[in-house]
């Protein structure tokens, strides 16, 4: 695992649990879940709905929906405890050092204001510079996102622009602050492919030059391989296998993992797109042991009575599973998969 | 649609901006908003104008000129104590308005703040106050009004007070309800993520978003508080005599109803229609152009 104190790590997460107490019960939707995020990387972070991706990241920024709580954990950024913050300095936090893409930019932005005003609000915010010095500023972000005639477009309210450019002016809102940690909630959902492509290559190009750390939030694997250096793959509230991008889509460990990556689609393989069989657990009523073991095609006696704890399962890569721990003898074949082929 | 694929500008000839653009357009397919609309500025540049429109004093008695019918010399009659009906059906506009007026910007005031808070915090605060509402609101809002003015006296401002009093819950409560969807959206989750503080975000970011039901309603609710107004003066409990005021007006006719002197009751009466169906008509066209989806045809 990732430890706090290396260096390049900017955001430490260390057995972050959050919980949901609702009528029917808890529900767990982030487990004991810890990461580190490197600075100058991209890392996804994936998994189906409902798996805890964006739980995890309203958790670090500490804005969970009621009646959702951080029921313990840590949250290191750049050194600094977040748990520990009161409200204001957490308030200080976000927009300034932590940034948020969302999915559906139309609907993520004000409809009574002009974009350009959105922008230049964040900047004030940040800066506390004047009102005409954060306008310009602005209109140069829109510039930078490659929004053509920013100056024109800055007066547009969002109703007037398309879903791409919308979320081209969200990227420049987040980029504006310079934030420390860029946390992108699925930013490319119902985006055309050339837009996603350009919107991707921004926020690539700026975590870059920023050495900016970014935690990239999707349940696209392609996007992933394209993206990131790292990546974390989540199932039921829990981290199933991180490690680099490289290596787990070379050698995938977890039976979940390997599930997910044989039921992206090949162009370059003529065979038919296999499917992991069953959905995601009921969330309040989860499965004992490995969550997973009801899907999974190795699941023994053992994944039903005892959960796997993480271990090592390559370079810089870790996994839970219990045939990757050796606790159970058995081969995992990547073929087994697509023996579950529709 | 425009014929030779010019660019459609609504009908109109204009350079004007975009926005107005389409308001005026919206206007143009909406006859009845066009007449509420002019009927309501016409009674405000009546209220205007008033000393330049009356052709008598509205408070000078004439003891030689009472219970005339309407003539060249006074347009609408004159009363028992030879008032100029005319004069004081035009002098009642401003006391009429300004209550209207008035009373929905002071029930807006304390009825849309409130409204926001409590749909953003919504829990035991919420609770409490909205049972308190529901027991105000079972109560005859027109008995409250006459209990509240028997008890405290007659003035203007009180009868503005009492009608903001009355109609308050209202805009509360449509505002509330604006709240408790619009807080859940993208862009609030997304203006918080930045750092924007509750305050900040209820005032600037959320109630301005929950405007719009609450200023197609305000001009149901100047009508209706020109209807109470005039209710109370009716029986007594409104404007003081002699400021003109149309509920006070008809009042003073009831008994020349019955012996002939029927123009005493009936112009400020037909006034104060006109000036209700005037809101009325606005209203219903401001909720059309506010919610395309219950836009007709």
């Amino acid at each position: 695992m990732v430890q706090p104190g290396r260096p390049d790590t900017l955001l430490g997460v260390m057995g972050l649990h959050t919980y949901f107490y609702t009528y029917e019960g808890i529900v767990k939707a982030v487990n004991s879940v810890s990461f580190g995020l490197n600075r100058g990387e991209i890392t996804g972070l994936v998994g189906e709905s409902g798996s805890g991706k964006s739980v995890t990241a309203q958790s670090i920024i500490q804005l969970v929906k009621a009646p959702g709580k951080i029921v313990s954990g840590e949250v290191w950024l750049d050194g600094e405890d977040l748990m520990s913050f009161s409200r204001d300095e957490m308030q200080a936090v976000r927009g300034r050092k932590i940034s948020m893409i969302f999915q559906e930019p139309r609907a993520a932005l004000n409809p009574l204001f002009t974009v350009g005003d959105q922008i230049s609000r964040v900047i004030q915010l940040r800066e506390g510079c004047a009102r005409s010095i954060a306008e310009s500023r602005a209109v140069e972000m829109m510039r930078a996102v490659e929004i053509a005639d920013p100056e024109r477009r800055a007066g547009a309210y969002p109703h007037e622009l398309s879903g791409g450019m919308c979320q081209r002016v969200m990227v420049a809102m987040a980029l504006s602050a310079n934030p420390l940690l860029l946390i992108a909630d699925e930013p490319t959902t119902g985006l055309d492919v050339t837009v996603q492509a350009q919107v991707l290559d921004l926020i690539r190009a700026r975590v870059r030059s920023a050495g900016s750390a970014c935690l990239f939030i999707t349940h696209d694997l392609g996007v992933v391989a394209e993206l990131c250096e790292r990546v974390i793959v989540m199932y039921a509230g829990r981290v199933v296998e991180q490690g680099p991008v490289s290596e787990i889509f070379a050698r995938p460990r977890h039976p979940y993992t390997q599930g997910l990556i044989a039921s992206t689609l090949r162009v370059d393989i003529d065979k038919p797109i296999s499917t992991i069989p069953g959905t995601v657990p009921d969330a309040v009523h989860l499965p004992s042991g490995c969550a997973f073991h009801p899907r999974c095609p190795f699941a023994e006696d053992l994944c039903q009575q005892e959960e796997p704890p993480m271990v090592e399962a390559g370079q810089d890569h870790v996994t839970r599973c219990h045939i990757v721990s050796g606790r159970i003898k058995k081969d995992m074949i990547a073929e087994a998969w697509e023996l579950e082929s529709v | 649609m425009s014929a030779q694929g010019t660019p459609l500008k609504f009908g109109l000839d204009t350079d004007l901006p975009p926005g107005l653009q389409r308001f005026l357009y919206q206007l143009r397919r909406n006859w009845s908003t066009l007449i509420g609309i002019a009927i309501v500025l016409f009674f405000v540049l009546i209220a205007i104008f008033a000393p330049l429109l009356a052709t008598h004093d509205p408070v000078a008695t004439n003891l030689d000129e009472q219970f005339q019918p309407p003539s060249s010399r006074h347009f609408f009659g004159t009363d028992e104590v030879g008032w100029d009906i005319y004069s004081r059906v035009i002098y009642a506009t401003r006391v009429d308005f300004l209550i209207a007026i008035a009373s929905v910007l002071l029930a807006i005031a304390i009825g849309v703040p409130l409204g926001g808070l409590t749909g953003y915090f919504s829990g035991r605060f919420d609770d409490i106050l909205m049972r308190i509402l529901d027991a105000f609101q079972a109560f005859p809002p027109l008995i409250l009004a006459m209990a509240v003015v028997a008890a405290l006296g007659r003035s203007i401002w009180l009868v503005i007070a009492v009608i903001a009093f009355i109609n308050f819950p209202s805009y509360l409560r449509v505002v509330r309800a604006e709240m408790k969807s619009k807080k859940e959206s993208f862009y609030a989750e997304a203006a918080r993520s930045v750092g924007n503080p509750s305050h900040r975000l209820i005032f600037r970011h959320l109630i301005p978003n929950c405007l719009d039901p609450v200023l197609a309603q305000a001009p149901l609710n100047a009508g209706w508080a020109i209807l109470v107004a005039a209710s109370l003066s009716f029986i007594g409990l409104g404007v003081p005599i002699p400021t003109p005021e149309w509920g006070s007006m008809i009042n003073d006719g009831v008994g020349g109803i019955v012996s002939g002197e029927w123009w005493i009751s009936f112009f400020p009466g037909l006034t104060a229609m006109l000036a209700v169906l005037g809101f009325n008509l606005l209203s219903e066209g401001l909720r059309d152009i506010f919610d395309p989806k219950r836009m007709e045809s």
